[in-house]
């Protein structure tokens, strides 16, 4: 396929940026910039076709550099070449695979986007050392299908290639395949996206893949049994979608992004340089918020706009981290990432007056914990922020503590159980990831050369009332909820772009599982792409499952095909479109009763979409759950209710909450308020 | 719109000729003509003539015709309006009988003749030619990626452009991509601006959208006036707003109109007036539900009781085509009036307007409560909820049928 990627439209500097090897560079100076691209495109010609088999990129190179780009050529010199010394590789990789740690996620190197020409010595940077080391002495990269794979997985490849016993047929076959691919790919012209060779492995998994090496496995590697794959991580460390949320001004940027930089995930020289800019604009406490905020808007006027993504690990957990921002008008954006999250820190500020202003009835407080309940988060950690301004004050802490755990108990239907209270401070960084001990104060402009605070060298007496874990500590210990792994493949997008070689889609797996090589259909428009490279918390890999926070690059789809609020589904169990459902909703604190032909704005994942509530059906009672009242004419606070809904404008994806517990929720808003908040029952019409 | 000429029998027939001036004037006329009225305009009609030898020939002809109105077509985006009916006057040129459709232009008298001139009607025309009641405001409702550039006048809201450009969104460690279609988004707006915003007639332009998005497109517009020295723009600096709207879809036309510095430029227009009336009728909802009611059969049984403080109705209820149904809500506006109550014909062109209309269309906020009138119509209102679903019919077909194959695939 990447043959007929526009060579004109390369960007050289990308593929050098890329690791080009200083050696490769030299060797190839005779070529002219032309011939590199083509040099690279063909590489990746070469290699796709060798489909399994184990080349250098040096070795295909060179052929194509003696054929002169001669792909079918070069390619069946390669292969005479490689079934000579196959047996001899097999040893060196057995021995590697075995040698190798174990599943390592972070040791995948993929060579990213248009260039392959990721070299060996670039690539030892990032690979765990005895992974390198061994990939150097043996001076042979390695890599199947467009990329090198994990220790662990190669091991799995190995083992169910069986070479062993019938690799010598095998390899016949399969460079047959690959030729005959190629000639298959010949025909058929050069319109860039080869349809039917790039969905039929999708849909006939093949089971005897393995003794009849078919032109899917060729061109597609080995399918990866992600079930098995993703227990074994699973097994490792769980990961979780953890939002921070919270009034506006209560300290979630500077929060997470302190957390971040005693994690270690941001450097020494950023925060220093974060700081120094934010001093020069006078706005000196930003500095950490800066690591999430990083819009020229957002930085200038203090305030978080969109949510930040990141991802941090802790000691039994690997987090995706999602900053929500607190101001009112970008609610919006609130739920987009309170809809990928499982678990949530709401921030509150301590400091008299603050705490009541964003508690009261127009601060975001309350609606955020009500959005996130009603978004299906279970799990809630308080961080009580801003405990150093009030003198670590223990009063004020179970103040704060008692008024909030009435409303989140009683109204917010949270479990008492599930809620955690941690105080800390985001911005001297107390309580974050340690408490400070006598003679080890945790100051948090650790960055700065100030001298400490007399406010903050007091902390260790004034402080040693809590007892408790750190913030940390407290969500190292949340619990991961059941991931509908086995479902058909769902992914609400939530950020789409032009990217390298194709089209760049984030979201999060709802459910199901995706791998490198499958065709997904982007719902609406029914449109079907290929899976041509992911990441997953900006770490390349081959596969992810529900629950992972992804970036996707596609190819075969036009960028107008996929935008914000598309869902990216299985093929054969397409996720319906509709613009007209039933929902049952509950009725937030609303000033004017809901009435039909209400106008709503219906939030649903990242997407948000004009409506009107069509018809009330049955208020219901909320233990019980029996119908109350039927064809109510308005609908007042707190009434949990049957209604009907239709949307103005385009159809949008959406699926019964009995089928799928993240795309069935919906919110509805109106005038910058929440009224209500509702699961889909039935969906009433198909199509748009 | 002018008034040419006026002349209505005791009996309440008669004719009215009218020049109509600007685009709302369509809307105007749209809403007077009905079924079986006549009406009388020049047109231009192609005629065919066959000569001895058999050969045809064919020419377009100037001339007047009178037609019985059988169906009336309205392009709110172009203000086109066709009439279509059966030519009633005999011409040298046309049969009696025959079909022809005339295209009502601008600045060209034409006279309608009505059997029945009720009082809706006549106000209508008396509407239309009042000038003082005219605002003409333009009006960017925007959110990230999202933007529509809307002319409002008293009876009208035309959505002139939508504009969906996906914004991407910041990532980690680059808002490049950010920024970039940040200004694409701001650079269509601005393009948008340009084409459909006539500063000659326009007297203010509204920005609204959630968040910082107006500010930054109000930096950009006169960024970009500035960089491509466009006059225009930079003369009538002063006719922009900025206003803090909730969301940038439509909706948020109904929060632009209820804003304080708004409602003074937009004066008493209609408009504004329809939007407080809603409200009202809302919060009077949630304070005192004996005291609102909707739908037509609870409306007229306050109306009977003489209970009704103000009377909310749509336009499209007297576009009926059905006579009986038009007697019956205008009986319903004449009651109300003679009561002491005030009434409000809402546009339903303005977001207010369709809100209404989906709230059945006729909505009254009482004067004293009638907290009977809940239970009386508490049996009654299954076979009133299904006469709704009946009359449009399709909609309900459609639903049943999908409840069918989900429940099959349910299964």
């Amino acid at each position: 396929m990447s043959r007929h990627r526009n060579v004109r439209n390369l960007d050289i500097d990308d593929v050098l940026d890329d690791g080009y090897d200083d050696a490769d560079y030299a060797e190839d100076q005779v070529m002219t910039a032309e011939e590199q691209a083509q040099m690279a495109d063909a590489t990746e010609d070469v290699k796709s076709m060798l489909g399994g088999a184990k080349v250098t990129i040096k070795e295909i190179q060179d052929a194509l550099w003696y054929y002169y780009f001669d792909i079918d050529q070069a390619a069946v010199y390669l292969l005479d070449e490689l079934s000579k010394k196959q047996k001899a590789a097999t040893a060196a990789a057995t021995k590697k695979a075995s040698s190798a740690p174990k599943p390592a996620q972070s040791g995948t190197v993929t060579p990213t986007g248009t260039s392959s020409k990721s070299s060996a010595p670039a690539k030892a940077k990032e690979t765990p050392k005895g992974l390198a080391s061994a990939t150097q002495d043996d001076d042979i990269v390695e890599f199947l299908d467009d990329e090198e794979a994990p220790a662990s997985q190669l091991q799995f490849d190995l083992a169910a290639m069986n070479f062993g016993s019938s690799l010598k047929t095998q390899f016949a076959k399969k460079a047959a395949g690959g030729t005959s691919f190629a000639k298959a790919h010949h025909l058929n012209g050069g319109d860039g996206f080869d349809r039917s060779g790039a969905v039929t492995p999708v849909g006939s998994a093949p089971p005897s893949g393995i003794s009849t090496p078919s032109r899917a496995s060729t061109k597609m590697g080995k399918r990866i049994d992600v079930v098995t794959e993703y227990q074994k991580r699973v097994a490792e460390k769980e990961s979780l979608n953890l939002v921070v949320i919270g009034h506006v001004d209560a300290g979630k940027s500077t929060l997470m992004g302190h957390l971040l930089y005693l994690q270690g995930e941001v450097n020494e020289k950023t925060i220093r340089k974060h700081e120094r800019d934010a001093q020069k604009i006078g706005k000196a406490s930003f500095a950490f918020a800066w690591v999430l905020d990083e819009t020229g808007e957002e930085r200038a006027r203090g305030i978080t706009m969109d949510v930040g993504v990141t991802k941090f690990e802790t000691e039994n957990r690997r987090f995706t981290l999602l900053d929500a921002p607190g101001h009112r008008d970008f609610i919006p954006n609130m739920i987009s990432g309170t809809a990928q999250a499982d678990v949530a820190i709401l921030v509150v500020d301590a400091t008299t007056g603050e705490f009541e202003s964003g508690f009261d009835a127009n601060g975001q407080t309350k609606e955020h914990a009500l959005l996130a309940r009603s978004l299906g988060v279970q799990q809630l950690v308080v961080a009580v922020n801003k405990l150093d301004v009030v003198g670590w004050s223990e009063a004020r802490f179970q103040e704060i503590v008692a008024k909030l755990e009435q409303f989140l108990v009683k109204d917010a239907s949270f479990k008492k159980s599930s809620l955690i209270f941690v105080p800390c401070s985001g911005f001297t960084g107390e309580n974050l990831v340690r408490k400070s001990k006598t003679g080890q104060i945790c100051n948090g402009s650790a960055v700065s050369d100030a001298p400490v605070d007399p406010l903050v060298a007091s902390v260790v007496e004034t402080f040693a009332w809590y007892k408790g874990p750190t913030l940390i500590q407290t969500i190292d210990k949340l619990d991961a909820p059941t991931r509908a792994v086995e479902k058909p493949f769902r992914m609400s997008v939530t950020d789409v772009f032009k990217g390298t070689g194709g089209v760049s889609a984030a979201g999060r797996l709802e459910a199901g599982h995706v791998q490198i090589g499958e065709a997904v259909m982007v719902m609406p428009g029914s449109e079907m792409a290929v899976v041509k490279n992911m990441e997953v918390n900006d770490e390349p890999t081959r596969w992810a499952a529900a629950g992972d926070s992804v970036l996707l690059t596609l190819s075969g789809i036009d960028i107008m095909q996929v935008s914000t609020g598309s869902v990216l589904c299985a093929r054969d169990a397409p996720i319906p479109v509709t613009t007209h459902f039933a929902a049952q909703i509950v009725v937030f604190d609303v000033k004017i009763p809901i009435t039909v032909g209400f106008p709503i704005i219906m939030h649903h994942q990242s997407h948000n979409e004009p409506g009107v509530v069509s018809k009330l059906v049955a208020t219901i009672d909320k233990g019980t759950g029996e119908v109350v009242k039927k064809n109510p004419r308005h609908l007042g606070k707190n009434t949990t209710a049957m209604v009907e809904i239709r949307l103005n404008g385009r159809a949008i994806p959406l699926e019964t909450f009995k089928d799928s517990k993240e795309l069935g929720r919906v919110m509805l808003r109106k005038g910058g308020e929440t009224v209500a908040a509702g699961i889909v029952t039935k969906i009433l019409s198909f199509g748009s | 719109m002018k008034l040419v000429k006026q002349f209505i029998e005791k009996d309440k027939s008669g004719y009215v000729t009218l020049i109509p001036e600007e685009f709302e004037d369509m809307w105007h006329v749209y809403n007077l003509i009905q079924k079986y009225d006549q009406l009388r305009a020049v047109t231009i009609r192609r005629i065919q003539s066959e000569s001895t030898t058999g050969s045809v020939d064919s020419q377009r002809i100037r001339l007047t015709l009178s037609i019985s109105v059988d169906n009336v077509d309205f392009d709110t985006q172009v203000g086109m309006l066709r009439i279509g009916g059966r030519v009633i006057v005999e011409n040298p040129h046309v049969k009696l009988g025959t079909f022809h459709t005339i295209d009502l232009e601008m600045n060209r008298s034409f006279t309608l003749i009505k059997p029945e001139w009720d009082v809706i009607a006549l106000e209508r025309v008396q509407e239309a030619c009042d000038v003082t009641k005219k605002a003409d405001v333009a009006a960017v409702v925007c959110q990230e990626g999202l933007a529509n550039i809307c002319l409002l006048t008293s009876s009208m809201t035309i959505i002139r452009q939508h504009i969906d450009c996906p914004v991407p969104r910041k990532r980690k460690g680059s808002v490049t991509n950010y920024e970039k279609g940040l200004k694409r988004f701001f650079e269509q707006i601005y393009q948008a601006i340009l084409r459909h915003i006539d500063f000659d007639i326009v007297k203010c332009v509204i920005l609204g959208s959630p968040g910082f998005v107006r500010e930054q497109l109000y930096e950009y517009i006169f960024a970009e006036a500035v960089r491509t020295d466009n006059k225009t723009i930079m003369q009538n600096r002063s006719k922009f707003i900025v206003v803090h709207t909730s969301t940038g879809h439509k909706q948020a036309l109904q929060e632009v109109m209820n804003d304080p510095a708004i409602k003074i430029k937009l004066a008493d227009t209609k408009a504004a007036q329809e939007v407080q009336a809603l409200d009202q009728f809302y919060e009077m909802m949630n304070m005192d539900p004996d005291r609102a009611f909707y739908g037509f059969k609870d409306v007229s049984k306050a109306a009977e009781r003489g209970a009704i403080g103000t009377l909310l109705v749509t336009d499209e209820l007297f576009r009926a085509a059905d006579v009986v149904k038009r007697r019956q809500y205008i009986a319903l506006v004449e009651s109300a009036r003679a009561s002491g109550g005030k009434v409000f014909v809402f546009s339903s062109l303005h977001v207010s307007g369709e809100n209404l209309n989906q709230l059945t269309g006729v909505a009254a906020i009482l004067n004293f409560p009638l907290p009977d009138l809940d239970d009386e119509e508490e049996g009654e209102e299954v076979p009133e909820d299904d006469a709704d679903l009946d009359e449009d019919g399709l909609p309900r077909m459609h639903s049943n049928q999908n409840r069918d194959i989900l429940d099959a695939v349910l299964e």
